[in-house]
């Protein structure tokens, strides 16, 4: 067998994980997830406001991976990727794509910075960001983690794995939406 | 968070592009359907090999994946979609208990000797009493429609899991000509 069916299977179970993809990322492939994640919630009866959240969240992710899931002379088997995770009280919504090495601080700083506020600090946070941000060729500046972090009430978790380059590294991120509002 | 590059690596390297673990209860085949059509529109694939991997889908998410014999609240299947040269390859895999693993091996080693012919003979005889059709007419059905769809390009195989369960592995391949 070519494919790692059962080795999938086995990692998505003790995960939780309902759907993978990985491969290129289009404007196709986005509405797809989200017609697929609208039908799943659709049968599970979840809450609108709920929904909505997830639905946000989706985009904003999945816009970033769109953005910056090129990668220059390196190997092409280094995919982005989206996974859907179904937990009992909550959804993770966790993406992965190749992050050049000189951007991890950046990004890690501005993840950081945006996990130790509040509220408050988040809505200040993210009106300064967007009276300051000027949009660069690859994204934009930052304000996806601050308004992911807003509409989750959650914390972002992230990490940076080797991939045997020496200009890039993979790139995870980690969005919990509750399925519950407080 | 390591198993989101584990589950890209896995994929990357045996070309799979998706994969949908679910109990496809609830799940209908047009959602499935969709997240696989936006993969092949990229990809300048006839109509006529599009409605050949719909049509597999279908019967993969409805008759293969969808079984109410063992627990149908946790999530016991996968389907996983796989980018080949010359077309795609459906993976699919369920687990089933002895009755069912019993039933299906039987439906798939005598739908994999027939003849094309066969196949139609065998299809118009199930078809003339379809409204009748008990489960294991209904998945033999749903086979011969994979192998001539497929053209016999089908590979499977069951593993233990232990003395009441089985994991079923089918591969069906569908190519351009």
């Amino acid at each position: 067998m070519e494919t790692a069916l059962k080795e999938i299977h086995s990692i998505m179970n003790d995960e939780h994980a309902v759907l993978v993809y990985s491969g290129e990322f289009n404007q196709d492939i986005v509405k797809s997830m989200l017609s697929y994640t609208e039908g799943k919630l659709d049968s599970s009866g979840i809450d609108n406001l709920v929904k909505k959240k997830i639905f946000n969240v989706m985009v904003e992710q999945l816009q970033n991976i769109t953005k910056h899931q090129y990668v220059d002379g390196e190997d092409s088997t280094i995919q982005p990727c989206f996974v859907l995770i179904e937990e009992d009280t909550y959804y993770n919504i966790v993406t992965g794509n190749p992050i050049k090495i000189d951007t991890i601080d950046m990004v890690s700083e501005r993840i950081d910075k945006v996990n130790s506020l509040d509220a408050p600090g988040l809505k200040a946070l993210y009106k300064e960001a967007r009276l300051n941000s000027r949009i660069s060729d690859v994204g934009g500046a930052g304000l996806g983690f601050i308004d992911v972090a807003r509409k989750t009430e959650n914390k972002l978790d992230y990490s940076f794995y080797d991939i045997n380059s020496d200009n890039y590294k993979y790139f995870t991120l980690k969005t919990q939406v509750n399925k519950i509002i407080e | 968070m390591e198993y989101t590059y584990k589950l890209q690596n896995l994929m990357s390297k045996s070309n799979d592009l998706l994969a949908i673990r679910d109990n496809f209860e609830s799940l209908l085949s047009k959602s499935v359907f969709s997240i696989v059509e936006s993969q092949m529109n990229s990809n300048n694939l006839e109509v006529s090999v599009k409605n050949r991997i719909f049509s597999v889908v279908v019967e993969c998410v409805q008759n293969i994946c969808s079984n109410d014999v063992v627990d149908a609240t946790s999530k016991n299947s996968i389907l996983v979609l796989n980018k080949e040269e010359n077309g795609y390859k459906i993976v699919v895999g369920t687990k089933l208990n002895n009755e069912r693993k019993d039933r299906l091996s039987s439906l798939l080693n005598e739908i994999s000797s027939l003849s094309t012919e066969e196949l139609k003979l065998k299809k118009k005889e199930l078809f003339s009493s379809r409204e009748e059709l008990d489960a294991g007419q209904k998945e033999s059905l749903a086979l011969i429609d994979m192998f001539n769809r497929s053209a016999g390009h089908i590979k499977y195989y069951f593993e233990s899991e232990n003395s009441e369960n089985s994991f079923l592995i089918i591969e069906i391949q569908i190519t351009n000509n």
